[in-house]
């Protein structure tokens, strides 16, 4: 997963969740970033199992994501923190089990913020108000990555 | 020897006040323990200059009760409490205080409710007048007879919170002076009703004056310390004041006293004026605001999720969202992976896609799609385990059993499978309109379907 450095991707564009018309921009850098990746894993790897390219189109997916949503958002950095450690990424299940076996101790049941928090990237060292500023742009940046991946599917089926 | 019990007193109530003072100055707790721990000796000269200037000012008080019996009745802009300047000399009125204790205590009892109120009235007062022998800073001037006094023979230190406790003994001399004139008779401020007020408050036993002080000095702490939380709401607290004042006196009840007494216990005014005071809290100001953006962002939220905006409630609405997380990442999970199962030999324009998102544009062939459904099958089974069962199930059904698939989320899948097995025309035109709906260029249309996808496509 080799991504073209580009110095205005790691600027946020969309510096507040509410500024929506400068998501375009951001769709687009998102676009832009995965596309890229997609060839340079389809060039790179033509003879890897389907199971590695899955996985790496993955991290291409959210790493394309972080990097659109730029340096600002908590969770764009939790997920490039954790792609560039080679962590899992769709690992949130053992996570949430990782985490409650650290919790043990706490009496408190884990409620609905605490599972919104093992949802998003990088939002267990949040407090609620900042969880839900972080949550709305992941919200975004899937959204837009979602329809990007449909957009691609059915291109590379139904081209024309 | 009854003199020199009252200037007990009065040291004692001077404590009670600059302590107060100081704590309302932000500053200053010590200062209690210092004019507390004063010795005796004390007592004498300072009753002697008591009784040596009583007499010269005795009429200056009468004209500054006259003076501010009518400024009372208008109101009077709210000036925070320690904010004026501090060294503009002592009123007048203060040097007849340590004669009479009653006096003292009303006005100490004032002092804390609307001692703001009054600074704005005292302070041109006590500069205009001439007569003044305490002009200047009381540092030093052996003429103060209250804590004045004693705090200026204090080491330097204590100048600050000197001067914090300061205006409040004028607040109190004033204080007092107008409350005795409108609480005994509203309308009418002469001098006699005060004159008289202070005379028949002379005669008082010191015994009483003590027990009654040490109450106040209590009742003093809490309402300054509630004072500093509302420096609003002047009138009300006016009202309270007089309330306050006129339901003090009974622990001197005894006593002749001009003014009614009511036997409203004060605890009720003291428990009002706390939970009012906690509303402009500091914490539960900041708790607004975190709450305010708390309900912002749910808004903002509440506008991003499709089928959130007509649930009302946090915990419903945070059950959306959370499903909405959950329901995004699988589809990204899902993306990736048939983006996974393409060709890697599949030619990419990125430039050209990136062209398409924007108008319809070309594609590169795709002819060269070539995979078996039984690759796909331990990849469904591994990670989407909820997708393998319809996607059997549309690969052993006939592609009239797709049609009545109206999910969308499947499309892509039902396509995915579409060149192992020969597909009719029809089922071509399904799937197009399937795949489609989801890139209308109404974001609303899009947002909403997806949102429908998790509850019928990912329910296990």
């Amino acid at each position: 997963m080799h991504f073209n450095k580009c110095s205005e991707a790691t600027r946020n564009p969309n510096p507040t969740p509410d500024l929506n018309p400068n998501l375009n921009v951001s769709k687009t850098m998102q676009a832009t970033y995965f596309l890229r990746a997609f060839t340079v894993i389809n060039s790179a790897s033509p003879t890897s199992s389907t199971m590695q390219r899955r996985r790496s189109i993955r991290r291409a997916a959210y790493a394309s994501m972080a990097r659109a949503a730029g340096n600002r958002r908590a969770w764009s950095r939790a997920v490039l923190r954790r792609l560039h450690r080679g962590l899992c990424l769709s690992s949130s299940a053992r996570r949430f089990v990782i985490r409650r076996r650290i919790r043990v101790s706490r009496p408190r049941e884990p409620g609905q913020a605490d599972v919104l928090r093992s949802l998003v990237p990088g939002g267990k060292a949040m407090d609620f108000c900042n969880l839900l500023e972080e949550t709305a742009t992941y919200i975004q940046c899937l959204s837009a990555q979602v329809r990007r991946g449909r957009k691609d599917i059915r291109w590379v089926y139904y081209p024309g | 020897m009854d003199f020199n019990e009252k200037d007990k007193f009065v040291m004692e109530k001077s404590g009670a006040g600059t302590s107060a003072g100081g704590g309302g100055g932000g500053g200053g707790d010590h200062l209690s323990c210092q004019s507390s721990g004063i010795p005796s000796d004390w007592q004498i000269p300072l009753l002697s200059m008591v009784e040596s200037f009583n007499p010269g000012i005795w009429n200056n008080t009468t004209t500054s009760s006259q003076n501010l019996g009518w400024t009372s009745s208008e109101p009077i802009p709210k000036v925070p409490l320690f904010l004026q300047p501090v060294p503009t000399g002592l009123p007048p009125s203060l040097s007849h205080i340590p004669a009479d204790s009653a006096f003292i205590e009303r006005a100490a009892r004032f002092s804390c409710f609307n001692g703001g109120g009054l600074s704005g009235v005292v302070n041109p007062f006590a500069t205009s007048e001439p007569l003044n022998p305490f002009s200047g800073v009381p540092r030093g001037v052996p003429t103060a007879p209250e804590s004045e006094l004693n705090l200026a023979d204090a080491p330097p230190g204590e100048h600050r919170s000197q001067s914090g406790g300061s205006p409040m003994k004028k607040h109190r001399g004033k204080g007092s002076l107008q409350i005795g004139a409108s609480s005994s008779e509203p309308g009418d401020t002469d001098n006699t009703n005060g004159a008289s007020q202070e005379e028949t408050s002379i005669g008082e036993p010191s015994s009483k004056g003590i027990l009654g002080a040490k109450k106040r000095k209590r009742i003093i702490n809490q309402d300054v310390e509630l004072n500093q939380q509302q420096p609003a709401e002047n009138a009300k607290d006016d009202s309270e004041s007089k309330q306050i004042t006129e339901s003090q006196p009974t622990g001197k009840a005894a006593g002749k006293q001009v003014k009614e007494i009511s036997d409203t216990p004060k605890d009720d005014y003291i428990h009002v004026r706390a939970r009012r005071g906690q509303a402009t809290n500091s914490h539960s100001l900041a708790e607004r605001v975190r709450r305010e953006k708390i309900s912002q962002r749910m808004k903002f939220l509440q506008d991003l999720v499709p089928g959130c905006s007509k649930v009302t409630g946090k915990a419903v609405m945070l059950d959306e969202i959370i499903n909405y997380v959950q329901s995004l990442q699988r589809q990204v999970e899902f993306l990736s992976m048939k983006l996974a199962t393409v060709n890697p030999r599949l030619e990419f324009n990125i430039e050209g896609l990136l062209a398409k998102e924007l108008v319809h544009s070309r594609g590169c062939s795709s002819s060269s799609i070539g995979f078996s459904s039984d690759i796909m099958h331990p990849q469904l089974h591994s990670s989407q385990q909820g997708l393998v069962h319809p996607g059997i199930c549309s690969m052993v059904n006939p592609p009239d059993a797709l049609r009545r698939a109206v999910n969308p989320q499947f499309a892509p899948l039902n396509g995915f499978k579409e060149p192992t097995s020969q597909m009719p025309n029809a089922w071509d035109d399904e799937h197009h309109n399937m795949a489609q709906m989801p890139f209308s260029t109404n974001p609303s249309l899009s947002t909403q379907e997806m949102n429908a996808k998790p509850h019928d496509g990912f329910s296990m």
